[in-house]
């Protein structure tokens, strides 16, 4: 039985509506990285205090003297470890690959990063050359470097082209793989074309080897979209929200004006980024790079026991430029063909959703500012990956400037599916995530429990199944937002 | 959120409140995070801290905790919760006027800089500006009423004034903001 919306008016006789839709562009505050897992330990030292009949009154004084001898701490670090604090500051920044030095003093990040979000949700199209480096445990060597020229438009729409190194005619046998990938949202059509190619001594070309397919009926959005450039972009965006209890500090990147944004990690932090052969370390700390003249996020870090092990950067950012007419789409190269598939995928609106026997399950509240920007239904998943296994498929697909929310829905009845399979994460990957788990309170969803994961260089995201309903959403939100919308889903008819 | 993009916390389903009553500690997190936001918005504007925020909302936690058997349903739960953490974080505002802890990580502070402020203050927008320019009070009074859709007599409840103090002071707020978001229309980002 689903639980109906219940409204209750409000005497809204005096309610100022237009400042109130002001006052909107204020940014909710959020907790700190651990508040959940901190409150959860207070709450079982609670219990045991009950359980062990300690008394109220001795309970809340152990509890008072925890926090004087906590704050009287800090006066003994501030009063007698000062030049400690210092020297370990200066060793500190003055280390090779470590985090950013000091300079001007530090702020608060939470209004740096807001501007930049804010800078996100109204961009319109963005064009840039995407770096990413990973380093080995040294933090002095590159296992794996990506070069990408990236073009993205607000629809959804996205292309990334291989960077290839310069040809530098060394002897020895070189090769290299290029990909240029675009999907066009207005279409859906996703175009890739791949070439390895090996050059030999002298300079001669060698073998290429080369394929191109072209997929109508593509997913619209995470997960059932394969991650890629999007993921790329969306990636600075979630290590802003992850950094915003942060601090910041003016300095110059590239020899332009900078907001350098740094925080701790938790241990909930996940890091989705292992390969085969490197499995993820624990990152414990985090930089954005927040460009001042156009409030886009450039460059993100990642450290593990203060060696920086995760680089991702955009160099040459030009926003809101013209794009040429067919930047999303292109023809492979004489000689080759498109190999043409269909991922089932096929636009519908709301209204058909709603009109089919059984209703749809929509969301009731959505983040400030997102539009329907695209629903579509698919009778069964194209992928044979059993995280995204399930039929009767509805995705729908919010849009805010860059920031987008996909939401979708799928039978999962029969599948032999463990709820901690994360639909967002391959398998392979490695490291288990390690996502919040909440009870959802309202809705369709009520009762059952959500998994939610928001971590710098993965899409945020929650899942959740009822009565074989298997429900996710992710996108640029942060964990009570994707919450929120969770218990907002209903069934209309 | 939308319908409204924020709008007021409906009250949750009574079946959890009455399991958390009975000691299920799941429905009672499950209780907190559903009001979570609510009163991070009440304690975020009285304390203007994040930290303080997250220490005074552990506190009201753990109050409730104790408390919620107790609880008789003479308000809503979401209201009864929100003027805990109002008290809670006036008191603590309270407590720090007259002690303020040393962060740590105030030590990396140097002297400020020379150079334009501009460079080294967070930047605020002129909204910004013009609300931490109001009481704790009013900041909780307006965003309630105007921005979230409670009505006067819950807002009244929650900051345990009458009524007719709220209108007073909610009337003295909007003044406020107007003028000075009349005076300095913001900076939007360009479309």
């Amino acid at each position: 039985m689903i639980p109906s919306r219940r409204h209750t008016p409000s005497d809204d006789r005096h309610r100022d509506e237009v400042l109130g839709r002001r006052l909107e562009e204020l940014d909710d505050p959020q907790h700190g990285p651990g508040y959940w897992a901190a409150l959860g330990r207070r709450l079982e030292a609670a219990r045991a205090a009950e359980a062990s009949a300690e008394t109220p009154e001795h309970v809340s004084a152990s509890r008072k003297t925890l926090r004087l001898d906590r704050r009287r701490a800090w006066r003994l670090v501030a009063a007698g470890a000062a030049m400690a604090a210092a020297v370990a500051v200066v060793a500190l920044f003055g280390l090779p690959g470590v985090v950013e030095k000091t300079g001007p003093p530090a702020v608060e990040a939470e209004p740096v990063v807001a501007r930049a979000l804010r800078a996100l949700a109204s961009t319109r199209t963005l064009t840039a050359d995407y770096v990413s480096r990973e380093f080995d445990r040294t933090g002095s060597t590159a296992v794996s470097v990506e070069r990408f020229h990236i073009v993205m438009r607000a629809d959804g729409s996205s292309r990334a082209t291989t960077i290839l190194p310069p040809d530098n005619g060394d002897a020895g046998e070189t090769a290299y793989h290029f990909i240029d990938t675009a999907y066009d949202a207005g279409t859906g059509i996703h175009r890739i074309y791949q070439e390895t190619r090996s050059s030999e001594a002298g300079g001669q070309s060698g073998m290429a080897v080369s394929s191109a397919s072209k997929t109508v009926g593509c997913a619209i959005g995470e997960p059932d979209r394969e991650q890629g450039t999007t993921l790329k972009f969306a990636a600075f965006a979630a290590a802003l929200r992850t950094a915003r209890d942060g601090r910041a500090r003016a300095q110059t990147f590239e020899g332009r004006p900078a907001w350098i944004v740094s925080c701790r990690l938790t241990a909930t932090s996940a890091s989705p980024l292992a390969s085969d052969t490197q499995p993820a370390p624990p990152y414990d700390r985090l930089s954005v790079t927040i460009d001042k003249a156009t409030g886009m996020p450039v460059r993100v870090r990642l450290w593990s026991d203060d060696i920086l092990r995760v680089e991702r950067r955009l160099e040459n950012v030009v926003v809101n430029g013209a794009l040429p007419a067919h930047a999303f789409s292109f023809s492979p190269p004489l000689g080759v063909s498109f190999d043409r598939r269909d991922d089932g995928f096929r636009l519908t609106t709301l209204d058909k959703l709603r009109a089919r026997s059984g209703g749809a399950l929509l969301p009731g509240a959505l983040p400030a500012g997102y539009r329907l920007a695209v629903a579509a239904t698919a009778a069964r998943s194209p992928s044979l990956d059993r995280r995204l296994q399930g039929s009767s498929i509805t995705a729908l697909r919010y849009a805010r400037g860059f920031d987008a929310l996909t939401i979708t829905t799928r039978d999962v009845r029969g599948l032999r599916r463990p709820p901690e399979l994360d639909p967002f994460l391959y398998e392979w990957v490695g490291a288990p995530s390690r996502p919040d788990e909440v009870l959802l309170t309202s809705g369709a969803f009520a009762g059952a429990t959500a998994r939610v994961l928001v971590a710098p260089l993965t899409v945020p995201h929650l899942w959740v199944t009822r009565d074989g309903t298997l429900l996710t959403v992710g996108g640029a939100a942060g964990v009570n937002e994707l919450v929120a919308i969770a218990e907002s889903m209903e069934v209309e008819r | 959120m939308s319908p409204a993009a924020h709008t007021r916390t409906e009250e949750i389903d009574h079946a959890f409140l009455a399991a958390a009553q009975r000691g299920d500690d799941a429905a009672f997190l499950a209780i907190m995070r559903h009001y979570d936001r609510l009163l991070r918005i009440v304690a975020f504007h009285v304390l203007r801290d994040r930290q303080l925020m997250d220490d005074v909302l552990q506190d009201v936690t753990l109050r409730a905790y104790r408390s919620l058997r107790g609880f008789r349903g003479d308000a809503a739960l979401g209201t009864w919760l929100s003027r805990i953490t109002y008290r809670a974080a006036c008191d603590a505002v309270r407590r720090n006027d007259r002690c303020w802890p040393v962060d740590p990580e105030d030590l990396e502070r140097a002297a400020a800089p020379e150079g334009d402020p501009a460079d080294v203050l967070a930047v605020r927008s002129t909204l910004e500006e013009a609300f931490a320019a109001l009481s704790a009070e009013q900041r909780v009074a307006v965003l309630l009423v105007d921005r979230e859709g409670y009505d006067y007599a819950t807002t009244a409840r929650i900051l345990d004034i009458p009524a007719g103090t709220l209108a007073s002071r909610l009337s003295a707020a909007r003044s406020k903001l107007r003028r000075r978001l009349a005076d300095h229309p913001d900076d939007e980002v360009p479309a």
